[in-house]
């Protein structure tokens, strides 16, 4: 079991690294192209490829630590990182504070701002993922030869979004190895 | 339930700058809505939290859930120049920096790509709250994504419930294999005797230890497979007591 498990762990590991390298490739490809050349295509699908691979290793530290917080859709994630994830988190805070330890408590608030910051991160990546899917009528902008924008989020800063979360889940499962053990 | 024109009708009324258009989810009510977001003098973000937070109710009270996504040109901008400036200096220890902030509080969440020194951490942090205050920011935290692993009181209180009576030899090992690292020399007696001190454990004639009924309370319990009780009844049939 443990190792079926542990395939599965570096299967969907390898996926995410290989969804950003597809992003990134989108991405170079969207800017080499002229508008004739369809370059609005691969734009939007940079901006899809980023949020998936941002998802993906998301759903994956939640599944790490509590599996029935992962079998959630897209929509239900943020919600679970702003209730089950904080909630869990202030009560550990507080038996910290009962027993006088301030490092769980600080870890432990730390934890809350990466949760939060995560909600928001995957809110962000799935309304513009809706966009980049469902709403083709709102082209992509490019803004110069570096940059494109879909409805205000350069890619830039969507090229930012996994590893910005992979930041923050790392401040998760410091707080969260502390509180398993 | 308002429709995307209607609610971007109503937003603008309410004086609320938006960013691209309103979007609904698709396997969920949410609206979601990009607001274009300023500073003013005092580096106060505008519209401020309090605006966009009741604006939310407002708009809950007419039946629609919305969630604002804020577009923060010159907080990216920041971001990316300070990023520029700790790599170009810390090459070796810095492999990512973000910054998040509200009013002039910034904080700051390193990847680091090594384990570094105090020395390091401190021209680190001069370097960040040198920049920040350029830009009006004040330092608020460093949070760094790696090489902090040391075990907590708290976690170490609820290895000792788990397997007490324990011996400090047979609970470092006990931490090391739950992925924490302790360090040499005698970091975790020191700790130890620091709880016993503090009554948070007692050390038993045979020189191991056990929680005082203080600690017991304040870890508390909760009902189902989890439960602190049970796994520590299963860890005693395992050892055969």
């Amino acid at each position: 079991m443990a190792s079926i498990f542990g395939i599965f762990h570096t299967y969907k590991l390898r996926i995410q690294i290989l969804m950003e390298l597809v992003a990134h490739h989108l991405e170079n490809e969207a800017l080499r192209r002229s508008s004739a050349d369809g370059r609005d295509q691969f734009g939007r699908s940079a901006f899809n490829r980023y949020y998936y691979a941002t998802f993906i290793s998301i759903q994956r530290a939640l599944r790490n630590h509590r599996p029935h917080w992962s079998n959630n859709g897209h929509a239900k994630l943020p919600r679970v990182l702003r209730d089950d994830v904080v909630k869990e988190l202030r009560a550990n805070c507080d038996k910290g504070k009962k027993v006088g330890d301030r490092e769980i408590t600080r870890l432990c608030s730390d934890g809350i701002s990466a949760a939060k910051a995560l909600a928001s991160i995957l809110d962000e990546g799935y309304a513009i993922r809706v966009i980049a899917d469902y709403f083709p009528d709102i082209a992509v902008d490019f803004v110069s030869t570096k940059d494109f924008k879909l409805n205000a989020i350069t890619v830039t800063h969507a090229h930012s979004w996994p590893s910005r979360a992979s930041g923050f889940v790392a401040i998760l499962e410091r707080a969260w190895r502390q509180i398993n053990a | 339930m308002l429709s995307e024109h209607e609610l971007t009708i109503s937003l603008n009324e309410m004086g609320i700058p938006l960013a691209g258009v309103v979007i609904s989810g698709l396997e969920t009510d949410v609206s979601f809505v990009f607001v274009r977001v300023t500073r003013d003098r005092d580096n106060a973000q505008r519209p401020s939290n309090l605006i966009l937070h009741d604006a939310k109710k407002k708009l809950s009270e007419r039946g629609a859930n919305i969630e604002f996504l804020l577009v923060d040109d010159d907080a990216q901008e920041i971001e990316s120049a300070l990023r520029a400036t700790l790599r170009r200096s810390f090459d070796k220890e810095i492999r990512n920096l973000f910054l998040s902030w509200e009013g002039k509080k910034g904080k700051i969440l390193i990847e680091p790509k090594c384990a570094y020194g105090e020395d390091v951490e401190d021209a680190i942090r001069d370097k960040i709250r040198i920049f920040l205050s350029q830009v009006g920011i004040e330092l608020c935290s460093i949070v760094r994504t790696a090489g902090e692993n040391l075990p907590t009181m708290l976690a170490c209180l609820s290895r000792i419930r788990h397997l007490a009576p324990v011996t400090e030899q047979l609970l470092k090992t006990d931490l090391i294999s739950r992925g924490f690292s302790i360090p040499p020399d005698d970091w975790l007696r020191r700790r130890l005797d620091s709880m016993r001190r503090s009554g948070r454990i007692v050390r038993l004639a045979n020189g191991s230890y056990a929680l005082t009924l203080g600690s017991l309370r304040a870890l508390g319990t909760i009902k189902g497979r989890a439960s602190p009780d049970i796994t520590r009844m299963l860890a005693l049939a395992r050892r055969g007591e």
